[in-house]
Formats: C-alpha cells, sequence, structure tokens
C-alpha cells in the first residue's frame, strides 16, 4: 500500500476536493472561502483540482453503461425472489414512506399524526409505541437526499469556463432568474444570488444538479454562504 | 410531485415494494456498474455484480438504518462484490474490449502531447494509477462523495480518506509530469 503519512500544513488543501465537488459543509466550507480570499497557492491549487476533476468526469462518463442483459437479468430476479423477510410489519414505516411519496413533507406529517391517531384509536397503540422510534427514525432519514449537503443559503459560488461569452453567461443568468452579486474573487470565482426569494435546500439543490449538466459553461458550482 | 427520496425508496423496498426497487435499481445502476467496471475491468463480470448488488440490497433493505445515505450503502456492498469476484481465479481474465477502454496504452509522451489537450493527458495518466489512487480519484471526483461517505465505503478513517487523496493526486502529478505535462505542482 502507499505510503499514507499525512502532510504537515495540508489541513485547508486536503479540503478543496470536496469543495469543488460541493461536498463541504458549515465552517469547513467558510473556512476554505475565507482561505481562497488571500492565499494565492490555495486559488491555484483548486484550479488543478478541477482540471482533474473534469479529465476524472470525462474518464468515466467515456466508460460503457451496463448491458440490456444487466437489467433484465435483476429484473427477472426480481420477479422470482420472495419478499424481503421482516420480523414484523412496520406500520408506521409503512404509511411514512407512502404518505411521504404522495405529499409535500410538512403535509406528510400532518397525515401522518393523524394516521397515528386513528390507528391507535383501532387498538394498534401496542404495535405503534413499540414502533414510534422507528417512525421518529425514518423522517428524519427520510430528509436525507441527493440534495444532502447543501447549505441552505440563497447564493452559489460557480466559475464559468474560460472560453464562455458574456452573452452565454447573461442568458444562463436570465434562464436561471440569477444575478453576479461578487466577484470576480479570487480563483475566478462569482458569488449568484438566485431569483428574488429565499430558495429552500431543495431547490437550491436542484439548480446546482441543473448547472452541474452545462459543463460548457460552468466549471464549478457549489453553495454560498449561508444568509445572516 | 417531488421525487421520492432514496431513503423512503428503501423503506417500501424493505416491505418487498417492487415497484420502488425497480425505481431504486434506475436510478443508481448506471454509477454503480461504472464503479465496479473500474474494479474488475470486465462488462460482463461488472454486469452480473450489478445485479447482485442490487438483489442484496432487496434481501437486506430492512437492516438499512439510515446511519449513512443509500448511495454511500449501496457502493460499499458493490465494492465488497467486486473484491470477492477479484478473488476468484475464473474472474482474473480481461474481457479485451473493455480492457482496452479502461486501461491506459503505452503511447509515447510525446505522442500523447502531439495527439491529445491536456484534459486527454491527464484521463491518461488517471488511468496509469494504482487501484487504490484510482478509486479515490473517482468516488471523490466522479460520484462526487464526501470524506465521511468515502470511508464509509472504503473502509478506513476519514483522516486517511485526506490523506490517500493527496498522495493520488500527488502521484498523478508525477505520471504526468513524465507525460510531458508538468503542472508545476506540488
Amino acid at each position: 500500500m502507499t505510503e499514507e503519512k499525512p502532510v504537515e500544513g495540508r489541513e485547508i488543501a486536503d479540503l478543496l476536493p470536496f469543495f469543488a465537488t460541493g461536498r463541504l459543509d458549515g465552517e469547513d466550507r467558510r473556512r476554505v472561502l475565507r482561505a481562497l480570499e488571500t492565499d494565492a497557492e490555495l486559488q491555484r491549487e483548486l484550479s488543478l483540482i478541477l482540471e482533474e476533476r473534469g479529465a476524472s468526469i470525462e474518464d468515466n462518463e467515456a466508460l460503457p453503461a451496463p448491458s440490456r442483459r444487466a437489467a433484465a437479468k435483476f429484473f427477472a430476479a426480481l420477479d422470482a425472489a420472495p419478499a424481503p423477510r421482516k420480523a414484523r410489519f412496520d406500520l408506521t414505516g409503512w404509511l411514512a414512506a407512502r404518505l411521504e411519496s404522495l405529499a409535500p413533507r410538512p403535509l406528510a406529517w400532518g397525515a401522518m399524526a393523524a394516521a397515528l391517531v386513528v390507528a391507535a384509536q383501532a387498538g394498534l397503540i401496542g404495535t405503534l409505541i413499540a414502533d414510534r422510534h422507528d417512525a421518529h427514525s425514518a423522517f428524519e432519514s427520510a430528509s436525507i437526499n441527493p440534495g444532502a449537503g447543501i447549505g441552505s443559503a440563497g447564493t452559489l459560488i460557480v466559475s464559468f469556463v474560460p472560453n464562455a461569452t458574456a452573452q452565454e453567461i447573461n442568458k444562463l443568468l436570465e434562464d436561471n432568474t440569477a444575478s453576479i452579486v461578487a466577484g470576480p474573487l479570487p480563483g475566478g470565482l462569482y458569488e449568484l444570488r438566485l431569483g428574488d426569494r429565499a430558495l429552500t435546500k431543495a431547490e437550491v439543490g436542484e439548480l446546482i444538479v441543473r448547472l452541474k449538466e452545462r459543463r460548457n459553461l460552468i466549471r464549478f458550482v457549489a453553495p454560498g454562504a449561508p444568509p445572516d | 410531485m417531488q421525487a421520492v427520496s432514496d431513503e423512503s425508496l428503501i423503506k417500501r423496498v424493505a416491505i418487498g415494494d417492487r415497484a420502488a426497487m425497480r425505481l431504486l435499481f434506475e436510478r443508481h445502476h448506471v454509477r454503480v456498474f461504472r464503479f465496479v467496471l473500474r474494479m474488475v475491468r470486465s462488462e460482463a463480470i461488472a454486469d452480473d455484480l450489478i445485479s447482485e448488488v442490487f438483489m442484496d440490497v432487496w434481501q437486506q433493505a430492512g437492516r438499512f438504518e439510515g446511519r449513512s445515505s443509500v448511495s454511500t450503502w449501496l457502493f460499499g456492498i458493490a465494492r465488497f462484490k467486486a473484491l470477492s469476484a477479484l478473488r476468484k481465479p475464473a474472474h482474473r481474465s480481461l474481457d479485451e474490449e473493455t480492457a482496452e477502454a479502461v486501461v491506459d496504452d503505452a503511447d509515447d509522451p510525446e505522442v500523447i502531447r502531439q495527439k491529445h489537450d491536456k484534459s486527454t493527458v491527464l484521463r491518461r495518466c488517471i488511468g496509469k494509477l494504482s487501484p487504490e489512487h484510482r478509486e479515490i480519484i473517482d468516488l471523490v471526483y466522479y460520484h462526487e462523495k464526501s470524506v465521511e461517505e468515502v470511508a464509509g465505503i472504503v473502509a478506513i478513517p476519514e483522516a486517511t480518506v485526506k490523506t490517500r487523496l493527496f498522495y493520488a493526486r500527488k502521484r498523478l502529478a508525477e505520471i504526468a509530469k513524465d507525460n510531458g505535462l508538468d503542472r508545476g505542482w506540488p
């Protein structure tokens, strides 16, 4: 195995790859942003990391997709397999899963509470008491989604590809009701304000996914600093 | 209508919802396939493995505790399956076509410089990394995993994730320099 001794003085620099992919949260992200404002070496390393990331993405996207045979094989096996064994029927989990798929979360919470009352009146209180902890955990974990790690900020930090034209950038901003509120920041970064209202985490997450797909224009995108 | 979260799907899978299982498969199987393909370097084996991975999910969804994301859990299962497959002698032979796509060729550095741009050179250099370094580069850059998630998938401490990534990047810089691309780092 390769030597893996920690290297002194790279506390912030070692966070840069995760900053570049938008997978750095809270204080770590703020530390990186602060350091990038003044540290030219760090700015340069971020630029190299973005090159490496681009190469890694291109390389992986060039790999073949699984064959149709793989999906067919799995679906056939799934259809033939018995249902998973379960110690007991998890009524609260079952209700939570279905309600979440049908309604926005606040509504699901309300509907869930109502369902619990009805179920208790129907004599299922014993089962529910046993499951209460699981149900609570279920809702907490259900809040983890592909946008996890995204802050509640209404701004984004982005950098554009070097050959992006002002016209292309303007069009992108218009399409996403966004405006540049700061920049260029060190490292060629810009801070974007999104729309005229505070966006939810989910909305910010969706926007990041959309912007990441615009690789002809966007080189890097990550959530901005949380609002004061 | 909002997309159903992976965690919600897993809860439905745990109570035998096959439609939820199909949706989970559709959502993740391409990335899981590519992750496994990097390790086993055979499309046929990777095809078989993803079926095994998702059948494990079908059977074990009830045990998923939500300590990590579903995606991280999937990658952990996939990695274990791929490593097990690599230990089987019958699975060591490479699918030639895939090997050509996955493994770097032996072009002269100057030829590479002339034929390709910087990104292509870097891609070729990534292909020359050791499996451990290649794995961490892909997990962080392509699969966009956090420090904690990589630690969970590869089963190493979080501090080791950072140091291994540093050494992988350092090695990449050395290989790039040997191939005529001096990036001036570290």
